[in-house]
């Protein structure tokens, strides 16, 4: 592996030999396959001029720098990968011709909920003391809690949090979880077995193994 | 709000409060529930999911449109509430 120091140098030695740049030509960065390379016949001794006049043929050799695009036309597409760290942001946003296709998503088809009437008791805002509903209702001073269709008031907070102590008023317990006593969930538990609900009893044998 | 009629409406079958599903609106800000709370709700055969209020209300909105108020519960506490405000 190439000790970094030398690499840097190799850098330097490549810029000062390097031709300066031409009219209409881009000065580009060293790429990542150009750095292996080096690597790769990198010796640990001191870097040699035939090493230096090497890379600068090297360099050359390759294809020559795209020229400096049109506003109008499209950025010419690069086979080497930018470094990350030498990035510039793209000369144009145009993305080329109107497409024909009929295969583009057209996003109003994807709005499957556009025509479903949202529910009557659907919050339209939440406001500070309370909320105000989609049927026109508003509520202060109290929570809600919905359920099958319907709207209630609900006060969690006079339920208590950990009503033996007689704390109440508050919904968060000593250790910052939300908390609130058995009898905020008094409705859910009427209506709790949900009709509809079955039970399966299967009275087959196990299998023996 | 609270009705007797809404309630008969709530434990009748057709109308059941058969939601599966209860959305928990804690205020300003998201707590995390407390295990003795969860297992009671699960208890009763609900799942639960806890978010800030306006989140939670926004959430019960596209569930309730989306599969029906009878699915989806929400209980919600205003924004602005502050412990020992009651």
């Amino acid at each position: 592996m190439a000790h970094p120091t030398a690499l840097r140098s190799f850098s330097l030695a490549l810029r000062r030999t390097s031709p300066p740049p031409s009219r209409g030509s881009i000065t580009r960065p060293l790429s990542d396959y150009t750095i292996r390379f080096v690597r790769s016949h990198l010796r640990p001794s001191h870097p040699s001029r035939q090493t230096c006049r090497f890379l600068h043929a090297s360099a050359s050799a390759s294809s020559p720098p795209p020229q400096r695009p049109a506003a109008s036309s499209p950025p010419p597409s690069s086979s080497t990968p930018r470094h990350p760290t030498t990035g510039r942001p793209p000369a144009t946003h145009n993305r080329g011709p109107t497409s024909s296709e009929t295969t583009q998503t057209d996003f109003s088809v994807l709005d499957v909920l556009g025509a479903t009437p949202p529910p009557a008791t659907g919050v339209d805002s939440c406001l500070a003391d309370g909320f105000a509903l989609n049927n026109g209702a508003a509520v202060h001073g109290s929570g809600v809690l919905m359920v099958g269709g319907e709207a209630f008031r609900w006060a969690p907070w006079r339920a208590g949090v950990g009503e033996e102590k007689g704390v109440r008023g508050r919904l968060l317990n000593e250790r910052g979880q939300w908390e609130v006593g058995d009898g905020a969930w008094g409705l859910l538990d009427v209506v709790w077995p949900k009709p509809g609900t079955f039970f399966f009893l299967s009275l087959r044998p196990e299998p023996h193994v | 709000m609270s009705s007797p009629v809404g309630l008969a409406d709530c434990l009748s079958p057709s109308r059941s409060g058969g939601a599966d599903l209860l959305i928990i609106g804690t205020g300003a800000r998201m707590a995390p529930l407390a295990p003795a709370t969860r297992e009671a709700v699960n208890t009763l055969g609900i799942r639960v999911e806890v978010q800030d209020t306006r989140n939670a209300a926004a959430q019960y909105n596209l569930l309730a449109t989306e599969r029906g108020a009878g699915q989806v519960a929400a209980a919600l506490v205003p924004v602005g509430w502050r412990d020992g405000g009651a």
